[in-house]
Order: structure tokens, then C-alpha cells, then sequence
């Protein structure tokens, strides 16, 4: 049991969670990553607000025929099938094995020099703007007033 | 009524930039100071962007928007007649504890809107006014950048730090806008880039917008309350103010607020400063009507609340065959775009718009699903084609349009949604004028040109983003009491010892993040109050 879960609602969740995040695309399904398991006790534990509509969803399910309860889902009650999709979508992404297939290691540290020469400034890109001259209008010239005052007029 | 603290010189209402820069300044010129703050202190250990939840919780407990994080601190906001989400934070440090640290200046053209393009108002104060104080909460803050961009005029000091990285995704924007022959220019941000007095260096983490884990943003919890506590300030948590009062006089001479048990206390004070945003300071004021001002506090000119300007924001995005790491930060702005940020008539509105490109984020901020997509395009075999498109290879540029000032479009209490404490929950109405819908569609048209010569293979344009991130222009500033709420020192023309330091103030909004401007502003006007404190009225 996981995440206060019985089998049989495992079951419904994994269902849904395949139409979702099918194992397609070199991608495994939800289910295959443990979405109605491990990765839900994770994101149920950091956003419990969530247990509510999951409830109703493994209620509401059961006994249906999942792409035709999603697309009915999404049509008449957003919110929920918004919430089960953060479910799915959010425990899909946290898990390990996912982020590696994707070559995403988290929001990782990069640390830098902050003094080394940038490349645009090696590459002079940055030096075409300043050659260009300022862009900015000075309210207290009397050309660009009198520009003002004709656009005006 | 449980309590009514000692009297202090001055009571601050809100502990975000211009409450805590206000604090700080005026404690140390010997002033007793408390702030009131609904909120709590944030340690940084709470963020969780370096963590595999954090996304989840990004969409929840650090999201901008009050309604839906629903955390005690936040007041509901009934924004069912307004066409963006209103973005704040409570908590001391206030809404930069989740600002992207965008940290421009607004431009000269920018104080003289009406004589330039005979539209709005022109502000009662100059660009060059505000430079000195600019350039000091600059260094208070912690400020990298890069001096010299032609979009300003020249300034005579460097940033404190150098500039932040720009990434892969800032290299192939910039090599589209130098196809194209068009301004661009490195980030100035509120992001540490050496160790600098508190703050450590930004190690590229890439959430500045739901709370920086590496204590490289720039925070007035980190940055200014520190040094004002140590100078006696105090401030006290989780009280949220319902009313400032008057005495017989006509002056404010302190503020009720309540606890988190409920319990009502008395803050008396010689001097009242608001520092709760756009939103939260006229509610405020319309909240501590009274006999003589039956239209609010500080209301004789009927400005309270109106023009309301939230800077509707618009965007483009593009996917790249090339790997561009494109969850890496910084988030906000590593590099912008001042190129159509002045008028020209000829395109069919006036003023203008700042551009900041956003790398393309983590893999549930880029998931067409939960943005609201149709299924078939959101979930299934589709899910997983999106996420090679997009995730690691996508950037944007976020576009931030001038809003005029429209007083239709206003903050007023709700009748019929209240905080957790009873009090009535501020109502916006904010519609978009017909002037921003051309000048979004004009600068979505020119950013899309943009991301195409940076080689972008796809595009998508996102006409309202629904967040109204900055909270403007509901206690207007300028010399006529008739048609604005305080003067040039931010003080009320009503009430002489009442005064607002945030958003609030602004005549126009600008084409930039506001922090910067409201920044100086505070700055500027808690020196005028120490220097003119002998001629201060004050409640005795």
C-alpha cells in the first residue's frame, strides 16, 4: 500500500497515469516508473493538497474506460483533471530514471567566474550596440521636445 | 483590544523594499521604527528550487499569485473582474522574495510621458533626481550589471558586480538580435555574483522566481533588515493592520492591527508609512475610513485605488535544435532589449515595451499539458515529443508593455470576500487598454523576428501570460492634491504625517520592473523625512 492507496486504486491510477505519460517516444510509461507508488507517497507528501481530487478521481474512475474518463475529465471538470495531471506530470519528472533519459540533472549548481571576459565581448557582439549610439530620448533636449510638440499638434 | 505597544516615532506597514529601506535609513538617523508585517521571515533552507519537488511546489507554496498559494499570511484578492492575476508575496522582504531580480531603471522619457506622447501624466520628479538614489541602492542591494547601455544615458559608476553569466541561451538570442542590427544588452539583476556582504554568488540555479536556494538574490531580509534591527528597528510578525487611525487633529497617530490568535493591538506612532503594494496600501486606506474622510483615508481627491496599472504581460517562445541548457539560470533576466522601448507613433500606439529573455525551465514549466492544452496535444506519445522539443532547448522573450494609468481600473474592498481575520479582501478591476493589446501584438510580431534569426525552428506566441506581476499607481504622486494622493516625498496631501512609499505612488508604470524605481523612491523620501523631522507634524 502506498500513499494510503489499496490495489485496486493503484490500479485505476496506473491506468489513467498511461494515457498520460504512455511508454512511448524511447519514454517508459508512468506506471513502469512507479507513479502509484513511490513517486506518489513523494508528491503527495509535498503537496498533500492534492490527495483531495486524487481521491475523487480513483472514486469517480472506477469501472471506467480511462481515455474516455480523462477526455471527459478535462471537459467537464478542469481543475481536477488539472490536478491529476500534476500528479502524473510531477511524480513522472522527479523520477530518476526519467530525468536521465531526458539529460536533465535538476536544477543543478553551476558556479562561475565572474570576472573571466564574456563571449560576447571576445566575439564583439556586444560592441555593435554600443557602436550603434543611445536609443534614448532626453525629455529636456529642445529637439526632441519640439518633435514631441509637432507629433502632437 | 489585548495590547498596545510603546509609541514608537514611526509605525512602517510592510517589510518589502521600501518598508525595509525606510526602516533601516530612518533607524539609523535615531528614529524609533516598527514594521508590521503579515507575513513571517523566510529562511533560504525553505526554498526548494535545487530540490526534485521543486516544481511541485513552485505551483503551490512559492507561487506569485496570494490566491493560490492560500498561505496564512496572504489576504484573498477578488480578481474576478480583472484580466491578470495579481502577483505579490507576504512575508518580510515582501514580493522580491520572489521577483525574477530584473533590476532596470526606468528611463527619462519615462518621468515626462505627457509631454512626450500627450498621453497620462508627467511624474512631479526627473530621471536625474532619482539618480543618486539609484545608484545607492545599487551598492545596498548588491546589483550586477554591465554599465554603458546605450538605452540609458551614461552613468559615472560601474554595478557593484560584474554581469551574470548569459548561458547558451543568451549567446544564440544575442546572435538573432545582432543579425538584425537591434539593442540588446547584458542584465542588470539583483543576483549576486561574488560573495557581497550577505549574499553569496549565484551558482545558476535557476528558480529566482519561487525563492533563491543558494541566498544569491537580493532579499530586503538579507540585504536591509539585518543592519536596521541592529539599529533598534523592530519588526513584528504576522500582524496584519486593519486601520490606521487619527487623532482629534487630523493626524495619524497609529495603526490597529491583529495577531495570528486573533488578538487586536494598538501600534501608536508619530509618523504612519505604507509600504504594502499597490494592492494592499489602498485597501488599507479605504479600510481606515472615518468621519473625516468618509471616502477613505487620504482620499480628498478620489484617487485612491484608481489607475491601477499591473504591467500585462506578453511573450514569445522558441524551440532550437541545439542543446542549450536552458534550465539553467538566471531566470529573469540575463539579457534584454530596449530596441522599440521609446515611442513611435507610426506603429500605432504609443509607448513602448522592455524585453527580458527567460531561459525555457524545467520540464513541468514547459509541459503544454498542465498550461492547458488539449489533450492531444498535452499528454499521451505527444508528452514525451514535447519534452524532447522543448525542455533544455527553448528560451523566450517575456514582454513587459507599458500600461497608461486608467482610473476604471482600480483596487476597492470586496463585498463579500474577506481575509482570515473578517476584513474585507481588496477587488480589482484592471482591463487591458485597446493602446497595450496593439503594442503587445507589434512587440510579439518583433520578438518572434527575433527568435527566428537566433535560428529558432518554432515559435509560440503567449498574448497574456495572466500574471500582473508589479502592483502600480493607486496612490498617484504629483503637486495638485486635486489629482493625486501625495506629493513628490510621498506624502499625503490630506493627512501631513502619512506616507506611502511603494508601487502605489507611480504616475506611469513604465515599460520595466518597478523594484528598482520604488527602491530610490523610498530611499529619497526617508532622508527628506529626517531631514525636515523638526518641521514634521507628528502625532504627540
Amino acid at each position: 500500500m502506498s500513499a494510503g492507496l489499496d490495489a485496486s486504486q493503484q490500479a485505476v491510477l496506473d491506468a489513467l497515469a498511461d494515457i498520460l505519460a504512455p511508454e512511448a517516444e524511447g519514454m517508459p510509461s508512468a506506471s513502469q516508473v512507479g507513479i502509484a507508488t513511490r513517486l506518489l507517497d513523494q508528491v503527495l507528501n509535498f503537496r498533500p493538497d492534492l490527495r483531495e481530487p486524487l481521491m475523487y478521481v480513483l472514486r469517480t474512475a472506477r469501472d471506467r474506460e480511462p481515455k474516455a474518463y480523462l477526455l471527459e475529465l478535462e471537459r467537464d471538470d478542469p481543475a481536477t483533471f488539472l490536478a491529476l495531471g500534476l500528479i502524473v506530470a510531477g511524480g513522472y519528472y522527479m523520477s530518476p530514471d526519467v530525468r536521465e533519459r531526458i539529460g536533465y540533472p535538476g536544477q543543478d549548481r553551476q558556479y562561475f567566474d565572474a570576472d573571466a571576459v564574456p563571449p560576447y565581448e571576445s566575439a564583439g557582439l556586444l560592441d555593435h550596440v554600443r557602436n550603434r549610439g543611445p536609443i534614448w530620448r532626453d525629455p529636456d533636449d529642445t529637439a526632441v521636445l519640439a518633435e514631441a510638440r509637432s507629433r502632437q499638434t | 483590544m489585548t495590547g498596545e505597544g510603546d509609541r514608537a516615532d514611526v509605525v512602517i506597514i510592510g517589510s518589502g523594499p521600501s518598508g525595509a529601506i525606510a526602516a533601516r535609513h530612518l533607524a539609523e538617523a535615531g528614529m524609533s521604527v516598527v514594521c508590521l508585517e503579515q507575513g513571517e521571515w523566510v529562511d533560504t533552507a525553505q526554498f526548494a528550487g535545487d530540490k526534485p519537488e521543486g516544481e511541485l511546489l513552485a505551483a503551490q507554496k512559492w507561487h506569485y499569485n496570494p490566491n493560490r498559494r492560500l498561505a496564512m499570511a496572504d489576504y484573498p484578492v477578488d480578481d474576478s473582474e480583472s484580466e491578470v492575476e495579481p502577483a505579490m508575496f507576504n512575508g518580510v522582504g515582501g514580493s522580491m522574495t520572489l521577483f525574477s531580480a530584473a533590476w532596470p531603471r526606468l528611463t527619462p522619457s519615462d518621468f515626462r510621458v505627457r509631454t512626450l506622447d500627450g498621453v497620462a501624466d508627467d511624474w512631479p520628479i526627473s530621471y536625474q533626481e532619482l539618480v543618486p538614489y539609484y545608484e545607492r541602492i545599487e551598492r545596498d542591494f548588491g546589483i550586477s550589471g554591465l554599465a554603458g547601455d546605450p538605452a540609458y544615458p551614461h552613468r559615472d559608476t560601474s554595478f557593484p558586480m560584474p554581469q551574470v553569466p548569459i548561458g547558451k541561451t543568451g549567446m544564440a538570442a544575442v546572435r538573432g538580435m545582432d543579425k538584425l542590427g537591434w539593442h540588446w544588452w547584458v542584465g542588470s539583476t539583483a543576483i549576486a555574483t561574488r560573495p557581497y556582504g550577505r549574499l553569496n554568488p549565484c551558482a545558476r540555479i535557476g528558480t529566482c522566481n519561487t525563492g533563491c536556494p543558494e541566498g544569491a538574490k537580493a532579499t530586503p531580509d538579507v540585504t536591509h533588515w539585518p543592519d536596521a534591527i541592529a539599529h533598534g528597528a523592530r519588526v513584528i510578525t504576522g500582524a496584519r493592520v486593519r486601520q490606521i487611525t487619527l487623532n482629534a487633529q487630523g493626524l495619524a497617530d497609529g495603526v490597529v492591527y491583529i495577531d495570528r490568535n486573533g488578538d487586536e493591538h494598538v501600534q501608536k506612532a508619530g509618523i504612519v508609512i505604507c509600504c504594502a503594494n499597490g494592492i494592499g496600501t489602498p485597501r488599507l486606506l479605504l479600510l481606515s475610513d472615518s468621519g473625516r474622510f468618509p471616502n477613505g483615508l487620504a482620499n480628498s481627491s478620489g484617487l485612491v485605488g484608481r489607475n491601477l496599472m499591473m504591467h500585462g504581460l506578453s511573450a514569445v517562445m522558441g524551440t532550437f535544435d541545439e542543446d542549450l541548457e536552458s534550465w539553467r539560470g538566471p531566470y529573469g533576466q540575463h539579457v534584454y532589449s530596449m530596441q522599440f522601448y521609446e515611442s513611435d507613433p507610426s506603429r500605432g500606439f504609443v509607448r513602448g515595451a522592455k524585453w527580458q529573455l527567460f531561459p525555457g525551465s524545467s520540464p513541468l514549466a514547459s509541459h503544454a499539458g498542465l498550461a492547458g492544452a488539449p489533450f492531444d496535444y498535452g499528454w499521451g506519445a505527444q508528452m514525451h515529443r514535447n519534452t524532447r522539443q522543448w525542455f533544455g532547448r527553448s528560451m523566450g522573450w517575456a514582454i513587459i508593455y507599458e500600461d497608461l494609468p486608467d482610473p476604471e481600473n482600480r483596487v476597492t474592498l470586496s463585498a463579500d470576500m474577506t481575509d482570515s481575520d473578517d476584513i474585507p479582501a481588496p477587488k480589482l478591476r484592471f482591463k487591458v487598454d485597446d493602446n497595450a493589446r496593439r503594442m503587445s501584438e507589434f512587440h510579439m510580431d518583433r520578438a518572434t523576428e527575433a527568435l527566428e534569426a537566433a535560428g529558432a525552428q518554432t515559435t509560440v506566441r503567449i498574448p497574456d501570460t495572466q500574471m500582473g506581476a508589479h502592483l502600480l499607481g493607486t496612490a498617484r504622486m504629483g503637486n495638485d492634491p486635486a489629482t493625486s494622493v501625495v506629493d513628490k516625498w510621498g506624502r499625503s496631501h490630506d493627512v501631513p504625517n502619512l506616507f506611502i512609499f511603494d508601487g502605489s505612488v507611480f504616475v506611469t508604470s513604465g515599460g520595466v520592473n518597478p523594484t528598482p524605481t520604488i527602491s530610490a523612491l523610498a530611499l529619497r523620501n526617508a532622508e527628506r523625512i529626517v531631514a525636515m523631522r523638526r518641521e514634521q507634524r507628528s502625532a504627540a
